[in-house]
């Protein structure tokens, strides 16, 4: 069908001379014209899977996925790659660039946008115009109620797709459970897909808990694993304070370490600085929230500290998932104390607005004849501390009750009783806690279990997992004398002066 | 150094206007009101120095220095300096005499240089080691394009061009004196090929110093620069290709707009009637031009009346508005006491 490879098209895109495991079946699926749905574990190159096809077929491939940061870091690395002909378009796109670039569009081999923008109709219209080859929903597991990342705007994404002729569905995700891997397929109303699932149990990695007594033994215990095992680190955190805090501690008791936090609230140059340092091997130790990490590919982190539990085991495993991508012995190491639930709970607590909140937003809309979305969402991100993923929460509920428009992106409440309204929002908001919870207490149920933490992690998404490498977990196996990584040799602290050091980074001699 | 110049500005502002002035001065809020009192109080060289402030950021050095006693705020938040801020202010002198920013001009320019420069040096070490696949520290489409066109007219060998950037930055920072650190913290600030540069934070944090202060140390150079590859571009290999500097007015651009009918000589009234303007917008407009281009006391008094403003200028030593026309008789109206002030701001 092709005069070269696939093979052939990796090398001379991507310089890579063999596929990872997957990449090729998906990517063969895809170039069919079949509608497919990869199921993937982090780290694997998920986005090799559109990124080649999009070389290699003809017109332009829309991908939408979920988050701001994802989009860009992919986009900055496709075209480091030296591929120019990709475009975000997206809310935070300016203004005159994306009139430029909605009109250009055929130009664009990759389109990558956001669930949002699809409620556009002007660039439905101009998506209609061009020849689509492929339709890529990223992080699908978005899609599923049962997803623990579940985004209302992404059930949007079923008419957007019947609106653009049903162009073959590539659907990506790294972690769905069976259920939530059916879900998909029903949501997009594929009737044909081929699956491809992958195992996301890595067997180079092991499992230790640590419960502790006193809140302040996990920082005095980092400490000690970190004097004694200088690797590449990443420590995840719950909140950005913490990690700035736990960051200026390390600094202080581990001089020689060098360590710096990352969270979503720094800006943009500086979170591109801290990036690259880690990546290129700068800094041994990052504090970090769970927005460092998408679309960050060091191959080298040979241990990833959870400082507080993720809300659910779909987050772990993504997180630890960037431990040992070259596939070397790595290993994950989970700090908890019997507070921890209440953080848990309160973060899950800060996604679905309360009772009041949805009244007052609603009496609001009554109250000032509002018809317009943007006047609602202005006032509701006023009242809820700019609460993005509660507004996208009652925005959906709006939507689903016919209350909403998205076309014109206009209110209309009629003749809807606001009352009835409200505690039927409130209900569904209720729902919704009701199944954040059980997945919390899985997680924590995972902690306190009495047996193989392989075992029990895994048995959640797949059937058995692969034979460990190396040590298994805590409850198994695993002891730190027996663990003997490769230590970052120990780095000089420069004191040079500045033209020194000036001409080390312009890499010139001084005369 | 942040705290220095939020003193400094103060005291120039002699307790006559709030402290949110300076705010929306680093700022360089293009509004008649600030672009007028940056002249009025002689602060014109920190106008728009720091555009990216956070108004809690700088909130938190304000009730700081109230903290320490250094200033102390009225209710209606003008601020005046202590004695105690006096001598602070005059012990810190010493160490920041040295700082070079020309804000009005060069408010704008600055940040893009910046960047450009950092991007540069980037691309120009990639290219260096034969690398052309890396992800650019700076994330914006125009800084790229400049960083591109430059390249593209300037194809030496890349080691040339790194030996002459380097011979560039030693013979401007020979030519200066700068406050500590600020070199160290310029260089640490670049990224390389073999070496990503530290952040914001991170310097903060390695000098002991805030953020903002980072950010003030970094432009002071930026401006030094900027001003040298005007004064004397000569000197240099590099550098001035780099900063094809276009001359803008710092006018709002309602007042652009009514500088051009105004040079081709329409007088207030038209130009309020076709502009659609109030006569006093207009007349604001004209004060504006009068900072920086070619406006003549002559078309708007008399001589009587001219010389009556000088007199109580001169006299009261004040730039209060309400206390000269107090002091005036009522005929002359603030449009010509503020075109005044402004004419010999201009002379001075």
């Amino acid at each position: 069908m092709y005069d070269f490879s696939i093979e052939d098209y990796l090398y001379k895109f991507f310089g890579y001379r063999s596929f990872r495991t997957g990449q090729k079946e998906i990517i063969e699926s895809v170039l069919a014209g079949n509608n497919t749905l990869a199921v993937l574990p982090t780290g694997s190159g998920k986005s090799i899977c559109y990124q080649l096809p999009a070389m290699i077929m003809e017109g332009s491939i829309l991908v939408i996925s979920p988050l701001l940061s994802l989009m860009t870091d992919q986009i900055k690395e496709i075209k480091s790659f030296g591929l120019k002909d990709v475009i975000a378009i997206n809310s935070m796109t300016p203004k005159h660039e994306k009139s430029f670039s909605m009109r250009n569009l055929q130009k664009y081999k990759l389109i990558f946008t956001s669930p949002e923008m699809l409620q556009n109709t002007f660039f439905i219209n101009k998506l209609k115009n061009i020849h689509l080859s492929l339709f890529v929903v990223d992080e699908a597991h978005c899609i599923s109620q049962w997803g623990y990342e579940f985004r209302p705007d992404y059930l949007r994404l079923t008419n957007v797709h019947k609106e653009l002729e049903s162009p073959p569905v590539l659907a990506l995700t790294a972690t769905a459970t069976p259920e939530v891997q059916h879900d998909i397929i029903q949501s997009l109303q594929l009737k044909v897909c081929n699956k491809y699932i992958y195992p996301m149990d890595k067997p180079n990695l092991s499992f230790v808990v640590k419960k502790v007594p006193e809140i302040a033994d996990k920082k005095s215990d980092i400490v000690d694993t970190l004097r004694e095992f200088r690797v590449p680190t990443m420590i995840y955190f719950s909140s950005r304070k913490e990690a700035e805090n736990i960051s200026a501690y390390l600094q202080q008791e581990l001089p020689q370490l060098r360590t710096a936090f990352y969270h979503g609230g720094l800006d943009s140059t500086d979170r591109l600085l801290i990036q690259q340092q880690f990546m290129a091997n700068q800094l041994d130790v990052i504090c970090c929230t769970s927005a460092f990490g998408m679309g960050i590919n060091k191959i080298d982190v040979r241990l990833v500290i959870h400082y507080h539990a993720p809300a659910q085991l779909e987050s772990f495993i993504q997180e630890v998932g960037r431990a040992g991508r070259d596939g070397k012995e790595s290993v994950s190491l989970l700090y908890f104390h019997d507070t921890d639930q209440h953080i848990s709970r309160r973060l899950i607590d800060s996604e679905l607005p309360d009772i009041l909140l949805i009244k007052r937003a609603l009496n609001y809309v009554l109250e000032n004849n509002v018809t317009k979305l943007s006047e609602l969402e202005e006032y509701f991100l006023m009242i809820s501390d700019n609460n993005e993923i509660q507004w996208r929460f009652l925005q959906y509920q709006l939507e689903v009750r016919d209350v909403l428009k998205v076309n014109d992106e206009t209110i209309n409440v009629g003749t809807v009783d606001t009352d009835n309204l409200t505690s039927s929002i409130n209900e569904s908001a209720l729902q919704r806690l009701v199944y954040k919870q059980k997945k919390m207490y899985q997680m924590i149920d995972w902690i306190n279990e009495d047996e193989c933490r392989r075992a029990a992690l895994y048995k959640h998404f797949q059937a058995g997992f692969q034979q460990p490498e190396n040590m298994c977990c805590d409850y198994c196996d695993f002891m730190w004398q027996n663990w003997q990584p490769k230590m970052i040799d120990s780095n000089k602290i420069q004191t040079d002066a500045w033209h020194v050091k000036l001409a080390s980074k312009l890499m010139i001699k001084e005369a | 150094m942040f705290q220095y110049i939020i003193l400094y500005c103060l005291n120039n502002l002699n307790g006559e206007r709030s402290v949110a002035n300076i705010y929306y001065l680093l700022k360089g809020k293009k509004s008649t009101q600030t672009i007028q009192d940056s002249y009025l109080y002689n602060l014109t060289e920190f106008f728009g120095v720091y555009r990216s402030i956070a108004r809690s950021n700088f909130n938190r050095v304000i009730d700081e220095l109230a903290e320490l006693n250094y200033i102390s705020i009225s209710g209606k938040a003008f601020a005046t300096v202590n004695h105690e801020g006096q001598q602070n202010l005059a012990q810190l002198d010493s160490e920041f005499q040295n700082t070079y920013f020309k804000g009005m001009t060069y408010e704008k320019h600055a940040p893009q240089f910046l960047a450009t420069f950092i991007l540069l040096i980037q691309t120009v070490t990639n290219l260096h080691i034969k690398k052309s696949r890396f992800i650019p520290v700076i994330d914006n489409g125009s800084i790229q394009t400049n960083v591109k066109n430059f390249l593209q007219n300037k194809p030496l060998d890349m080691s040339v061009l790194l030996r002459d950037i380097y011979d560039d930055l030693r013979q401007i920072f020979s030519t200066a004196s700068f406050p500590d650190f600020s070199i160290d913290i310029f260089v640490d600030y670049l990224t390389s090929a073999n070496e990503i540069g530290l952040s914001q934070q991170q310097i903060a944090l390695k000098y002991n110093i805030s953020k903002e202060d980072v950010h003030f140390h970094l432009f002071n150079i930026i401006h030094y620069i900027l001003e040298q590859m005007k004064l004397a571009p000569a000197k240099y290999k590099v550098l001035p290709y780099m900063s094809n500097q276009r001359q803008d007015l710092s006018l709002t651009d309602s007042a652009m707009v009514t500088y051009n009918y105004y040079g081709k000589g329409y007088s207030i009234k038209e130009i309020a009637g076709t502009r659609d303007l109030k006569e006093s917008t207009v007349q604001d407009h004209i004060v504006e031009i009068a900072y920086v281009g070619e406006v003549k006391w002559s078309d708007h008094m008399s001589d009587e009346e001219y010389s009556m403003i000088k007199k109580a200028l001169v006299q009261t030593n004040t730039k209060q508005l309400k206390t000269l026309k107090e002091l005036l008789p009522d005929f002359i109206t603030y449009f010509q006491i503020k075109l005044v002030i402004a004419l010999w701001h201009k002379n001075d």
